[in-house]
């Protein structure tokens, strides 16, 4: 039995757990959303849930992982975009040359992946993320999130390009995530692109 | 797979406004998951909490075991809302606003649930725990870690973990001054 199954035949052991995982944001969405279904309706889980909440920001952690978007979370893939990265660099592809190190773009089911997507150093330091607009691409959102999980930045545009300041990174040797959500004109995620960025 | 789903057990009195605070935080974290944003979220909860003292207020809650799934639906219904609402915007603001590449939505003044001054007494009695204490809710809450991981990290079984870290949180709300609920067993 897991734990987010333990929680949800409450009164039972495991709570602490759903919940700190819950706010870590490393739990499935599906999971996240029956759990919180539960915990409204459970005052021991709900306390958990306060409580764990408390501690995150004691611990210097915001008090919730936002999910990556409504739609998937992003740092359930990212030891595979970490992985990933570090196979880059060792091949030492062109981009060695420059001052940034980047990854493969990750497909998933269900929503189209974004092609192209890719990093180049700027002139005046810092980097230009780039990608091909997708089929019925309105916009797009763009996060930057560090190797533990925090976003660090967020912008919107409707170019397929952004621009990121270089004092926006993580400090040089940490690998970030770049995520790129691709959105119509309802709002709704058409394509998702995903890469990882590490400044030497 | 999830498949289980919680029965209230609660009594079936009315429930009173005061009942709404408990809520609070929960709505916050809920809608703040959802729509990346404290004062959204901020938004939410109050709003949610204005329905649901309205709904009280009116009997259209009968039992206070209802109260958290009504509060629930409402505070879904509020973030769907506000995610169309939020496009609507976007698009309006696109077709009168000069074109812009990129609109800086980084740090969010209110991206703090506790105040110093709370954060200040919890760290203070975190700091006041046993190291091996410390350490165990550092791993779970800061690392967010499940008590199986811990437990392989800390050559533990994840029950043993379970009890330490229960434990733990029961001293560290000790040390809070806060009045502890009664304790469940924990099941393996």
């Amino acid at each position: 039995m897991s734990d987010v199954e333990r929680n949800l035949s409450c009164p039972s052991g495991g709570r602490a757990d759903t919940a700190a995982l819950y706010l870590a944001g490393r739990l499935s969405d599906s999971e996240a959303e029956a759990f919180e279904e539960h915990f409204f309706s459970c005052a021991d889980c709900r306390e958990d849930v306060r409580r764990g909440a408390e501690l995150r920001e004691t611990l210097g952690k915001p008090a919730i992982a936002f999910a990556a978007s409504e739609r998937r979370s992003a740092r359930r893939w990212f030891p595979l975009v970490a992985a990933a990265a570090i196979a880059f660099v060792g091949i030492g592809l062109w981009h060695l040359a420059h001052r940034t190190e980047n990854a493969q773009t990750i497909s998933r089911g269900g929503v189209g992946s974004i092609a192209g997507l890719a990093v180049s150093p700027r002139s005046g330091g810092g980097i230009e993320v780039t990608w091909e607009a997708p089929r019925g691409a309105a916009s797009y959102e763009i996060q930057i999130f560090s190797p533990d999980g925090r976003r660090l930045w967020k912008t919107e545009t409707r170019e397929p390009r952004a621009r990121v300041e270089p004092a926006i990174l993580s400090p040089p040797g940490a690998a970030d995530e770049i995520r790129v959500d691709a959105l119509d004109a309802t709002g709704q995620v058409v394509a998702i692109g995903e890469i990882a960025v590490k400044t030497k | 797979m999830v498949t289980g789903r919680y029965m209230p057990t609660g009594g079936g009195t009315a429930p009173q406004p005061a009942d709404l605070e408990a809520f609070r935080t929960p709505l916050r974290l809920f809608a703040a998951r959802r729509l990346h944003s404290w004062t959204a979220a901020e938004d939410v909860a109050q709003e949610a909490l204005r329905v649901g003292l309205e709904a009280i207020q009116t009997g259209r809650i009968e039992r206070a075991d209802a109260l958290g799934g009504f509060l629930f639906r409402t505070a879904v219904h509020l973030c769907l809302h506000r995610g169309r609402s939020a496009t609507r915007e976007k698009r309006a603001l696109e077709r009168f606003a000069a074109p812009h590449e990129e609109s800086q939505a980084g740090g969010d003044p209110l991206d703090a649930l506790l105040s110093s001054e709370q954060q200040a007494r919890v760290r203070e009695a975190l700091g006041r725990l046993e190291t091996g204490e410390r350490e165990l809710l550092e791993l779970t809450y800061r690392d967010g870690l499940s008590a199986d991981a811990i437990g392989q990290r800390l050559g533990a079984t994840p029950g043993a973990v379970r009890v330490r870290r229960h434990r733990a949180l029961r001293r560290l709300a000790q040390l809070l001054g806060v009045t502890t609920r009664p304790v469940r067993e924990f099941n393996e």
